[in-house]
């Protein structure tokens, strides 16, 4: 790519980044003034938020294979893409940031969970594992573009791999947490247990691996060794992961089965109701059959199409089962009172939050886009200004 | 204000945000300790903290009041904040020191300060620029409304009995005293009560005329439900939970206290919620339900044999002549009652009994006798046969066996059985009176026979029975002495009261025992051409001479203001001389009251008069006004001191006015009124009548009246705007009764005031009192009532109503059976009796749909209609929860479904008699009999003006239920005849439902639009 | 009784470390004063439809064996309440007297409390509420900043002289008695103690200090099991 071109993919990426948190925050001003959403306080908001939070954590896990268990493919491939895939979760998560922030009425007081730090509450855990998990992306990323140029680092010994192990704690801390966020509520039934934290890092790895496989494409596609090697390996991901999140969300919905009174509305709705379409269409088909089918295709087939598509429909799926499992059981709220009492509320996200949610989906490719541009990110590339700038 | 509040704040978090940093890295050390501690959270530097304390910089008192809302008239406390000048009512509580509501308040009362801060207010008077029925006025001066006033009644020459006044509830509860003085002074001879006049006179009448009270609303009688082991609550929607506090906070002891409840009542009512027993008794059942009860109470001997026939008129002897039961007595020359006669058993002959006393224990001798509730084989030297008013009452109810009565009423026999034996087993017995309870023209004999169940039971002026309020005891008690001095003094013979006016004109009217009062205030005065200069009665007599000179039956024989007469003659059907009796104008005060008329009429009527309405908020009916005056509300009052009300404690209390006036235009009715006599030149009547009515000096008054007054009428003329502050009627009321009071209580004046002012309330007397004090009615003294005795014969039924208008089952002063007559009867055209044909003729009639029986009733969330206007209260009614409950009409599931309608379907009703029609969306529910629908009393509005309540337009349609009332009159009461008719439903078409939805039109600017600050501010400038 | 303040009439006017309330439902005539002496008091959002306490009718049964029964609901001020635990900067506190509270300058609006409430006590009270109060309540409205919104037992509301909340004050059939728990004489104690008041959904374990007693109704009895 010859310097015009990528000064001008930066000028346009930084536009959109303004454009985005413009939009995100207009938003969140419209939100202000529109009519309040009472019966489901966590909307499109927290449903977004949770969709680039996994999906930033899960990439870090997927980079962990290389950055802990040492795979780097036949001959060294994963060595090109490991900088791109860590700067994916970095990246990816200031996206989560903007959407919690201005989900939150007062955005500006958020530090008050800081402040006034409540041991007992997931969110307050959630502020501080995520600071953490941020801190320690950096340190990484930084090693890794530091590690280039400075001997010393290499050096020490081990220093890459404790980083990567405080990374993976960070990234399982964060989103087992970000499950609990959910599970600890014995006010909503259908998401109280242990199991979301599991379910969240399932969906958590699918996500990491089809959104960083996409963007790490885009900068690559000249590059067909890697093309084939990607697809294969992220098809390994897909056929890996797939499987076991399927599994374990049957027994999710058998277990619900067996609460007749709260939980399995909601599922029926699910499965056999209104959302059944949104389920099987898109939440099954789409989102895990279609994908899992690809993966096999494109692991035999080392086909970069078909690993591309399954990803595509991976996020698209991904989004739609964090929709339904963060709405539907607030539409389906269980009260027991006299009798016990399902409410029946039908929601439909409000302007505001569907502006910031756009915003935060501009945001997301145009950071790292940028980040792409300015951070040098090949292998063995060394920086050149500022010491961590090409 | 707010928005330094909101500086504040930012202040407060720049200061911290500097050592935010550190705190954050300091924060991270501390965890640890805040796990130790346990409690989970810690405050590492204090922000400002709030729980919701209000602003600082804020001083709070309260001033006591009494509630405005609706009759019950509860003692509430206004809680009041200050700052600087700024002052406002923050809420209103119940007085904790009251024994009539105990501290409680019903939603209406809480949101009493939303009335005063409702922007719909009027703010200004206001005179019509539009046709009527529309909102179109220009805003006026004082000055100009009340020359346009004046000048209007010179072109229209008006003269005073060509003005209707329109008052009802609110001024017959509250404002008595000064608003019949001001007919009486300015000789205007009408008054049409109302809201729910119609309904509650008609209602209690039965009750009013057995025990002596005036209870139109709850004033006289307390029904002491905390005591009685088993509580009936009789009629749509029982007061106890309509909701009258003073009646529902007692209900509520009762429940407490584990009482058995039976709840008769078609439909489960708020009150029927909290039945033992329900009984869905079927509309028109009424009466032969209870004529049963007293058949089983009396051939099973379950009634108090020393009650009956010691305290009542039973053992009196009487004979029958077709049909008409009359009194065996020896009379004077001039023919008036000398003694009645009973049969001693001790002595086997018939002897004379005192006309007037509480007790049957001695002749006119002062021997000891003991008076035969049965005798047989007597009969007067004639050759009548004579029998005891038990005998005839036991004759009269003894075809109403249980099985008949359960045929009759639609409901098993064993709930029947059970409902008797309970009442039958219980002692005493509470008979909860209901509210909308004018169902038909038996509604008297109705509410007399359980008035009689009550006495036979013994539960009269007993703990858990009715016990008469302090108020009614004194007055009772003041008309004995009165009468046993001019007794003693040989002023007057021995006598029944009614026959003896003298000795009722010697005491202040007002203060005189309900049922009398109402008797003067009937037939001495409002009825009696004689009374007045101008030679005419009420239009309401003038209506009644023109039936009966007609030969037809009268249309309000025995009623005080009923709004009979008026609309006839509008329409010219009103004589008097041979002289049309004109109504040319009409003067309304106090929240809305011709709204509870039958709609057509009312809006016929208030069309083709001068009509000049005297009101708070912006009702249905001020888009027929002419002029309005605003009034102020009744926090907004400073006012005489009254009784107690419907306590069994007498004593004083009195509305302080706790925030100044919020719009500096409005003026309070009491000086509205003083302020017109001024003008229109009957000052001095007006106060002299006053001071007589109630017992006050009227040279006193008056001097203290034009002294308060002069500050204010000033203010008036030279500014424009009235003081914000204080109210000279009230305040010379209290300098001339604070003098009073103090002096019987031998205290200072100021001693009196000030108690009032820091607790509301002095006591005097209480229940404990008056028992040892031997003065319990009619156990001690006798009751207000014309023999003194608890009347089971009503003897102002006989002398009065019979003797004026012959006989007629309605007004039968015993007890009669009057049938159902659905679509019959009196409630077809006034003074005519039409027999309904079949199958309305039968008791045991039940409509098939879409034919249906129709009830309606109050949504306890709002008293009168205006109260809809509060936006809580509107809040409360459309809570999604249960909006369908409280606004739609109340229809059977099953029948509903059948019909192919749905819930939240719009329906229309239509009356079989006028076919009149009125829109709603229906309620389909198991709480209702199938052949009957239930409709919500407050809703059909169409005033734009009214903000809040014309959203009801979503649920109810424009008109209200009163449309679909009969355009009759009982004979007797003048009440409509509610449930004397039958209505058919079906699903209204969609132009049907564009019609009823539609909303008066506004041409000129809304109150809630005009540019009228409102004042905060206690400035004492403008205050006097 | 002749006391300098009449709202002493009310009683509770000491303090307390723990303060219940009973429901009687039997005593419920659903006249909803509780519910507009509350939004009077509180000033709570009812041009919303909020309310911090309001009363639910049920209509059971077929006819004519129907059964209308009025259940006031408001916060159970629970022993441990959810809603404390998750509030992540502590604007959830629980006050002397046991009373949860919130403080609006410290809550965030995560609505998490909202979220955790298993009895749906909790809402938002926003920019646009703050607007509207003033409008209806005058310049000095208790809510001066956006937050989440709760039954506080009418904490620092209630007029001076009395503790009592305004719903048990103004309850016209006397359905609502609050009381101190620590005084065992008080009626709530005694309630609480024989058993008679019960939790609603105990299996929470969120220790109500709100508790009903459900009696007879139309001479049948609604089953405690129907409560759960």
């Amino acid at each position: 790519m010859d310097t015009g071109k990528k000064i001008a993919v930066a000028a346009v990426s930084i536009v959109l980044i303004l454009l985005a948190l413009g939009m995100a925050y207009y938003g969140y001003k419209l939100d202000l003034v529109e009519e309040q959403v009472f019966d489901v306080p966590w909307g499109l908001d927290v449903v977004g938020y949770t969709f680039f939070a996994l999906m930033a954590t899960g990439s870090s896990i997927v980079n962990s294979v290389y950055t802990i268990f040492g795979y780097s493919g036949p001959n060294g491939e994963y060595k090109k893409i490991i900088k791109y895939g860590v700067w994916f979760s970095l990246s990816t998560i200031f996206s989560a940031w903007l959407l919690v922030l201005l989900g939150i009425y007062k955005p500006f007081d958020f530090y008050y969970i800081l402040l006034f730090f409540r041991l007992s509450s997931r969110i307050a855990w959630m502020a501080a594992f995520y600071s953490f998990f941020a801190l320690m992306l950096v340190i990484e990323l930084l090693y890794m573009i530091l590690v280039e140029s400075w001997d010393l680092l290499r050096r020490i010994k081990y220093l890459e791999l404790a980083i990567a192990i405080l990374v993976l704690i960070a990234t399982i801390a964060v989103h087992s947490n970000l499950g609990e966020v959910f599970g600890s509520l014995i006010s909503m039934p259908a998401w109280y247990g242990s199991w979301l934290a599991l379910y969240f890092i399932m969906s958590a790895i699918m996500l990491g691996a089809a959104g960083q496989s996409l963007f790490i494409y885009v900068v690559k596609h000249r590059d067909n060794n890697l093309k084939s090697f990607m697809s294969r390996y992220y098809s390994e991901v897909y056929l890996i992961s797939i499987p076991v999140y399927l599994m374990y969300l049957t027994w999710i919905i058998i277990s619900a089965w067996y609460s007749r009174e709260t939980i399995w509305p909601v599922y029926q709705t699910l499965l056999f109701g209104g959302e059944a379409v949104i389920f099987w269409g898109v939440e099954m088909l789409i989102g895990i059959f279609i994908p899992l089918a690809l993966a096999i295709y494109g692991y035999i087939k080392k086909s970069s199409w078909a690993a591309i598509t399954a990803a595509v429909l991976l996020i698209i799926g991904g989004f739609m089962s964090k929709y339904s499992l963060i709405v539907l059981p607030q539409e389906l709220r269980p009260y027991v009172w006299l009798t016990l009492q399902i409410s029946n509320f039908s929601y439909f996200p409000p302007t505001g939050l569907l502006m910031m949610f756009i915003g935060a989906c501009i945001l997301w490719p145009s950071l790292y886009a940028l980040g792409a541009l300015i951070f040098p990110l090949e292998e063995g590339e060394k920086p050149k200004h500022l010491w961590i700038f090409k | 204000m707010a928005s330094d509040s909101k500086e504040k704040i930012d202040v407060a978090r720049r200061d911290f945000i500097k050592i935010t940093g550190s705190a954050v890295v300091a924060a991270g050390i501390v965890y640890a300790i805040g796990a130790a501690e346990g409690k989970f959270s810690f405050n590492l530097l204090s922000l400002q903290t709030d729980y919701e304390q209000p602003l600082p910089g804020y001083s709070y008192t309260y001033s006591p009041t009494m509630c405005g809302i609706c009759s019950s008239v509860c003692d509430a406390l206004v809680y009041i904040e200050q700052k600087g000048s700024y002052v406002r009512a923050v809420e209103i509580d119940g007085n904790p020191n009251s024994s009539l509501n105990f501290g409680k308040l019903c939603a209406r009362g809480r949101s009493g300060t939303m009335i005063t801060y409702n922007k719909d207010r009027i703010k200004k008077p206001l005179i019509r620029t539009g046709p009527k029925g529309t909102w179109s006025f220009k805003e006026a001066t004082w000055d100009e409304a009340i020359s346009y006033i004046k000048q209007k009644m010179q072109e229209l020459n008006v003269q005073p009995w060509e003005i209707a006044m329109g008052g009802g509830a609110i001024p017959c509860a509250n404002y008595r005293p000064e608003l019949i003085p001001f007919m009486m002074a300015s000789q205007i001879p009408n008054m049409a009560g109302s809201p729910m006049q119609p309904c509650l006179f008609g209602e209690q009448l039965g009750i009013n005329l057995t025990v002596g009270s005036f209870d139109a609303h709850g004033l006289d009688l307390v029904d002491d439900f905390e005591y009685s082991p088993v509580i009936v609550i009789w009629g749509s929607n029982g007061n106890p939970a309509g909701v009258f506090v003073n009646k529902g906070a007692r209900f509520g002891k009762g429940l407490e206290n584990g009482a058995y409840v039976i709840v008769i009542d078609p439909r489960v009512s708020e009150a029927a919620s909290k039945a033992d027993l329900w009984i869905p008794a079927k509309p028109g059942s009424d009466l032969a339900l209870a004529m049963g009860m007293i058949n089983y109470l009396i051939q099973n001997s379950y009634y108090d044999d020393n009650f009956v026939r010691y305290y009542t008129d039973s053992p009196f002897l009487g004979y029958e002549e077709n049909g008409v039961i009359h009194p065996y007595v020896s009379s004077y020359d001039d023919g008036t009652v000398k003694a009645f006669k009973v049969y001693d058993e001790i002595t086997g002959k018939i002897v004379d009994v005192p006309p007037f006393t509480n007790t049957n224990a001695y002749t006119v001798n002062g021997r000891r006798i003991i008076p035969a509730l049965h005798v047989s084989g007597l009969q007067t030297p004639d050759g009548k046969t004579l029998k005891t008013f038990f005998d005839f009452l036991s004759d009269r109810v003894s075809g109403f066996s249980i099985d008949y009565v359960s045929s009759v009423s639609g409901v098993e026999k064993s709930l029947i059985e059970q409902f008797y034996k309970k009442v039958a087993l219980a002692s005493p017995v509470e008979i909860g009176t209901g509210l909308r309870g004018a169902q038909g023209s038996y509604t008297t004999q109705w509410r007399r026979a359980t008035a009689i169940i009550m006495a036979l039971k013994g539960s009269i002026d007993v703990r858990g029975g009715w016990l008469y309020s302090g108020a009614w005891r004194e007055s009772a008690y003041q008309l004995y002495q009165a009468y046993n001095s001019a007794v003693n003094s040989g002023q007057i013979k021995p006598g029944i009261l009614i026959q003896r006016p003298e000795v009722l004109m010697s005491v202040p009217v007002m203060n005189l025992p309900g049922q009398m009062m109402e008797y003067v205030a009937t037939a001495l005065v409002f009825n009696n051409p004689n009374f007045w200069k101008h030679g005419h009665p009420s239009v309401v007599a003038a209506y009644n001479s023109t039936l009966t000179s007609q030969g037809l039956k009268p249309a309000a024989a025995y009623s005080l203001f009923p709004d009979t007469g008026i609309y006839e003659a509008i329409n010219n059907k009103v004589q008097w001389n041979n002289q049309p009796y004109n109504i040319k104008m009409v003067m309304t005060c106090c929240v809305n009251p011709a709204k509870d008329m039958q709609e057509s009429e009312w809006k016929e009527i208030l069309s083709n008069t001068f009509v000049v309405m005297i009101d708070v908020l912006p009702t249905d009916t001020t888009l027929y006004a002419d002029v309005i005056l605003p009034d102020a509300t009744y926090i907004e009052r400073d006012e005489p001191i009254t009784d107690r009300g419907a306590t069994p404690d007498s004593g004083y209390r009195k509305r302080w006015q706790a925030v100044p006036r919020v719009y500096p235009y409005a003026i309070p009715e009491l000086d509205t009124f003083v302020l017109l006599s001024y003008e229109l030149g009957f000052f001095e009547e007006y106060i002299t009548t006053m001071a007589n009515v109630l017992g006050l000096p009227a040279d006193k008054l008056i001097s203290a009246m034009e002294n308060e007054m002069k500050p204010f009428l000033n203010q008036l003329n030279s500014t424009g705007t009235y003081p914000v502050w204080g109210e000279f009627t009230g305040k010379a009321f209290n300098d001339v009764q604070s003098a009073l009071i103090a002096s019987k209580l031998n205290v200072q004046p100021e001693d009196v005031m000030n108690q009032l002012k820091t607790q509301g309330v002095i006591t005097v007397n209480t229940w404990e009192d008056y028992v040892a004090n031997k003065m319990r009615v009619p156990w001690d003294i006798p009751a207000g009532l014309p023999t003194g005795r608890i009347e089971v014969y009503s003897t102002i039924l006989y002398y009065y109503v019979v003797k004026n208008y012959g006989y007629d089952r309605t007004w039968d002063p015993l007890l009669q059976y009057v049938p159902p007559d659905w679509n019959g009867g009196y409630a077809v055209t006034p003074g005519t009796y039409q027999a309904p044909q079949a199958p309305y003729n039968d008791p045991k009639f039940v409509p098939a749909p879409p034919e249906f029986f129709h009830v309606e009733y109050k949504v306890p969330q709002i008293a009168y209609i205006y109260t809809a206007d509060i936006p809580v209260l509107y809040a409360l009614t459309s809570n999604s929860y249960h909006k369908n409950i409280l606004q739609y009409i109340w229809m059977n599931k099953e029948v509903g479904q059948s019909m192919g309608i749905n819930e939240g379907d719009w329906i229309v009703v239509t009356n079989k008699i006028t076919g009149a029609k009125i829109a709603a969306k229906v309620h389909l529910t198991e709480m209702i009999r199938p052949d009957t629908i239930g409709v919500p009393m407050p809703w059909g509005q169409s005033n734009p003006a009214q903000s809040y309540s014309i959203n009801s337009l979503e649920s109810f349609g424009n008109k209200a239920v009163t449309e679909i009332w009969t355009r009759s009159y009982d004979p007797l009461t003048g009440h409509r005849m509610i449930q004397q008719f039958t209505v058919t439903v079906r699903k209204a078409t969609a132009s049907e439902i564009s019609e009823f939805t539609a909303t008066a039109e506004a041409s000129t600017e809304l109150p809630s639009q005009e540019d009228v600050t409102p004042n905060y501010s206690n400035s004492t400038e403008g205050g006097v | 009784m002749s006391q300098q303040n009449a709202y002493q009439g009310f009683k509770n006017t000491e303090e307390c470390k723990h303060w219940g309330m009973v429901i009687k439902v039997d005593q419920c005539m659903g006249c909803d004063a509780c519910v507009a002496a509350c939004t009077l008091e509180n000033q709570t959002p009812f041009w919303n439809e909020l309310w911090r306490t309001h009363v639910e009718d049920y209509e059971l049964g077929d006819y004519p064996n129907s059964q209308r029964v009025f259940l006031p609901r408001l916060c159970m001020q629970c022993e441990n309440p959810p809603c404390y635990y998750v509030c992540p900067t502590g604007a959830t506190q629980i006050v002397d007297g046991g009373i949860v509270v919130v403080d609006e300058y410290k809550c965030i609006g995560c609505q998490y409390c909202v979220e955790a409430c298993p009895f749906g006590a909790r809402y938002m009270y926003t920019f646009d509420d703050i607007q509207k109060s003033k409008e209806y309540y005058g310049e000095n409205t208790i809510h001066v900043v956006p937050h989440v919104d709760k039954c506080t037992f009418c904490y620092t509301t209630a007029p001076d002289g009395t503790n009592t909340p305004a719903c048990v004050r103004t309850c016209v059939g006397g359905a609502r008695v609050f009381g101190c728990l620590d005084d065992p004489n008080s009626e709530v104690s005694i309630l609480f103690n024989t058993g008679q008041a019960v939790e609603i959904n105990p299996e929470l374990g969120v220790g109500s200090k709100v508790r009903y007693v459900f009696g007879k109704q139309q001479g049948r009895y609604v089953e405690k099991g129907g409560v759960e």
